[in-house]
C-alpha cells in the first residue's frame, strides 16, 4: 500500500500552520527594530544598516508570501534564506560602530535567529545543523570587532541564542512531523479499510449473482434429471447437460486462483443462451480484468451475441468458439470464430449486416472491431477494448 | 485400427468411454487404469494414452506425463477445467496434445489420428492456453509464432490464418510445430528423474495446490 498524501492531509495542514507561525515570528522580529532609529536617531546608523534592513523586510515578504501560497517551503528557498542571513550577519554587523553590533541596536540578531528556526523546521537534520553553524559563524565573523569592547559577552551569548533557537525548533519540528505522519497513516488505513470492505461487498454481490444463475440453469437441469422428468440418454438431456457443462467451464476456466469476473460471467451466460439455439460453443476465458466498466461489459456481450446469432443464421455450422482474454493493462479482447461457410467481405450483404450490428455496439463504447472472412474459411470477429 | 488407453480416476467415465470411442470406427479403447502405475503394469499398454490432468490420487500431473513419456508412450492430456500453468508444464514434459473433456468425439478422434501419423497436433484449447502462458521461464516464441498460436487458440481455421498472414498452410503448421518443439526442448529437457525436480523448482510449480491426503478434512461438517 502506498502512503496517500491528500491535499487536506495532516502533514500539509501542519506545514501551513508552522509557516504562518514563522511568518508572524519573522515579522515581529523585524518590527521590533523600528523603535531603534526613533530613539537613537537615524544618523547614528550607516546607510548599509538602513538599506540592509529594508532589503531584509522585502525578502521576508517575498519568502513567506510564496511559502504561504504553496503551503510548503521548497529547500532552495530555505537555503536562500540561510544565505541571506549569513550575508547580512557579516556585512551589516561590520557596518555598525564598535560595540553596537552586539547590542539591542543591531536589527540583524532577531531575523537570523528566525532563519535558523525556519531552516530547522523545513530542512533535513544535517542541512539544518550546517546552516545553523554557518549562521552562528557568520554572526561571530561580523561582530568580531566587538571582542575588546564591553559588549563582547553579549556577542557570545547571541551565538548561544541562535543555537538554542535552532535546536528547540528542530525538536518541535520532529514532534509535529511524527504526529502529523501518524495522523495521515491512520486516515489512509481507515480509507483502505473502507475500500476493502466495499470491494468485498461487491465481490459477494457478484458471487450471489453467480449462484443465482447457477440455480436457474444448472441446478434446474440436475433436478429435472433427479426427479426423472428428463430421461437420461435422450438427445434432449444430452444437449441440456452439454450446455450446462460448457457454461460451468466458462465460469471456472483460467488459473487455479482466478476469480470469476463480471465480464466472464456475462459472456458465459450469454454463451449458454446462444447454445440453446443449437450451437456448440467452445468457451475460453482467461485473465479478464476484475474491475471492468459495466456498460462495456454490456456492449461487448451484446456484440458477441450478435456475432453468434450470425453464426447460427448464416455460417451453416453447429460449432463456434467464444474466447476472451485480458491484455494485462485493463483491456480485453473478445473473439467469436466459426469454421462455417464464410463470406466475401467485399461482395456480400450478410457481412455488411454483421459488421453494422457488431461494430455499432463496440464502437459506441470506444472499442475496435476486426472482421475477417472468406468463402469456405469461416468468419472471425475480434472485438477489443482498452481503457 | 488405432488402439488407445485411458488413465482416469472416474470409474463411470472409464466404463462409458469404450463404447463412446468405438463410435469412431477406426479407434478402439483397449486399456484403462486409474493411475499411471496401474497403466504401466497392465499386460497391454497401447502407445497412445489419454491422461486425466488431475487424477484424484494426489499425484503431480507433470510427473505423470514425464513418467508415461519416459516409458515411450504418447500422451494426450485431458482436463475438465483448464489450468494454464499445468497445461504449459505438461507440454514441456512431453505431452503430445491437450484436449478438454468436453465430449467432443470428432476433435478427440482427429487428435488421436494425427498422433498415430506421427504428428504433434495443437488443438485450439491447447493453443489458447499456451498463448496465455505467463510463467517467467516460458519458452521464447517469435512474434509470428505467438500470432499464429493466438489465432489457432481463438478457433481460427489454419487456412484462414494462412490467408490473413499471406503464408502457406504448411508454413502455419511449421510454425505450430516449432512452438511445440520449443516447449519440448527449451533447453530444459526432462530426460531422467533428476531433471524433473529441477523443472519443478524453476517453475515453482510443485504440489502446492494439490493438498496432501493427510491435510484433507474428510468430515467438514463435523468440524466446529
Amino acid at each position: 500500500m502506498s502512503t496517500v498524501t491528500l491535499p487536506s492531509g495532516a502533514r500539509v495542514q501542519m506545514f501551513g500552520t508552522v509557516l504562518r507561525a514563522l511568518a508572524v515570528l519573522r515579522a515581529a522580529q523585524l518590527a521590533m527594530w523600528l523603535w531603534v532609529p526613533v530613539v537613537y536617531g537615524v544618523g547614528r546608523f550607516s546607510s548599509v544598516v538602513l538599506v540592509g534592513y529594508l532589503l531584509a523586510v522585502a525578502w521576508t515578504v517575498i519568502l513567506f508570501s510564496i511559502g504561504l501560497r504553496r503551503h510548503s517551503l521548497p529547500i532552495r528557498w530555505v537555503l536562500a534564506d540561510v544565505a541571506i542571513a549569513v550575508t547580512s550577519a557579516v556585512i551589516v554587523n561590520r557596518a555598525f560602530a564598535v560595540g553596537d553590533a552586539s547590542s539591542p541596536r543591531n536589527w540583524v540578531v532577531a531575523p537570523i535567529c528566525g532563519a535558523a528556526v525556519t531552516c530547522a523546521f523545513f530542512a533535513s537534520r544535517w542541512i539544518a545543523a550546517w546552516s545553523i553553524a554557518a549562521i552562528t559563524g557568520a554572526w561571530l565573523a561580523g561582530a568580531w570587532q566587538d571582542i575588546d569592547s564591553p559588549s563582547a559577552l553579549t556577542m557570545f551569548s547571541t551565538c548561544g541564542v541562535i543555537i538554542v533557537f535552532g535546536l528547540v525548533a528542530a525538536l518541535a519540528a520532529g514532534m509535529l512531523f511524527r504526529a502529523a505522519t501518524q495522523a495521515d497513516q491512520a486516515t489512509a488505513a481507515a480509507l483502505e479499510a473502507q475500500r476493502r470492505e466495499a470491494m468485498a461487498e461487491a465481490r459477494d454481490e457478484e458471487r450471489r449473482q453467480q449462484f443465482k444463475v447457477l440455480h436457474d440453469n444448472v441446478l434446474h437441469t440436475l433436478e429435472s434429471i433427479a426427479r426423472g422428468e428428463l430421461g437420461l440418454g435422450t438427445e434432449q438431456a444430452r444437449e441440456k447437460c452439454m450446455r450446462d457443462a460448457d457454461y460451468l467451464r466458462g465460469l471456472i476456466t483460467g488459473a487455479a486462483d482466478s476469480i470469476p469476473t463480471d465480464l466472464g460471467v456475462a459472456l458465459a451466460g450469454m454463451g449458454r443462451d446462444q447454445s440453446a439455439l443449437g450451437l456448440r460453443i467452445n468457451q475460453q476465458f482467461d485473465g479478464l480484468p476484475q474491475r471492468f466498466p459495466g456498460h462495456v461489459t454490456g456492449a461487448l456481450t451484446g456484440a458477441a451475441r450478435e456475432a453468434l446469432n450470425n453464426v447460427v443464421k448464416h455460417a451453416g455450422t453447429g460449432e463456434a468458439w467464444l474466447s476472451a482474454y485480458g491484455d494485462g493493462a485493463g483491456g480485453v479482447v473478445v473473439t467469436v470464430v466459426d469454421r462455417g461457410g464464410g463470406f466475401d467481405p467485399e461482395a456480400e450483404s450478410t457481412g455488411l449486416g454483421l459488421m453494422r450490428s457488431v461494430r455499432h455496439r463496440v464502437m459506441e463504447v470506444g472499442g475496435k472491431v476486426g472482421i475477417d472472412s472468406a468463402p469456405g474459411e469461416g468468419t472471425s470477429v475480434e472485438m477489443s477494448w482498452t481503457p | 485400427m488405432i488402439e488407445i488407453g485411458v488413465i482416469d480416476d472416474d470409474q463411470m467415465l472409464l466404463q462409458g468411454m469404450a463404447s463412446w470411442i468405438g463410435g469412431t470406427g477406426d479407434i478402439r479403447l483397449t486399456a484403462t487404469a486409474i493411475s499411471v502405475e496401474d497403466y504401466l503394469v497392465t499386460p497391454r499398454t497401447p502407445k497412445i494414452v489419454i491422461l486425466d490432468l488431475n487424477l484424484g490420487n494426489y499425484t503431480d500431473p507433470v510427473r505423470n506425463v514425464a513418467q508415461l513419456v519416459g516409458a515411450g508412450l504418447q500422451v494426450i492430456v485431458a482436463s475438465v477445467i483448464p489450468d494454464r500453468a499445468y497445461i504449459a508444464a505438461t507440454t514441456e514434459a512431453g505431452a503430445a496434445a491437450y484436449v478438454t473433456k468436453n465430449n467432443n468425439l470428432d476433435t478427440l478422434a482427429d487428435v488421436v489420428r494425427a498422433i498415430h501419423e506421427g504428428k504433434t497436433p495443437t488443438t485450439p484449447e491447447h493453443a489458447f492456453w499456451l498463448g496465455r502462458d505467463n510463467r517467467p521461464r516460458r519458452p521464447r516464441l517469435s512474434p509470428r509464432e505467438r500470432e499464429i498460436l493466438v489465432a489457432v487458440g481463438n478457433g481460427t481455421p489454419h487456412k484462414a490464418i494462412a490467408r490473413q498472414l499471406g503464408i502457406t498452410l504448411s508454413t502455419v503448421q511449421t510454425h505450430l510445430e516449432r512452438v511445440r518443439y520449443k516447449y519440448a526442448s527449451v533447453g530444459r529437457p526432462i530426460d531422467h528423474a533428476a531433471h524433473y525436480s529441477e523443472r519443478v523448482r524453476e517453475d515453482s510449480l510443485g504440489r502446492e495446490h494439490i493438498p496432501e491426503p493427510s491435510k484433507i478434512d474428510r468430515h467438514p461438517h463435523k468440524a466446529s
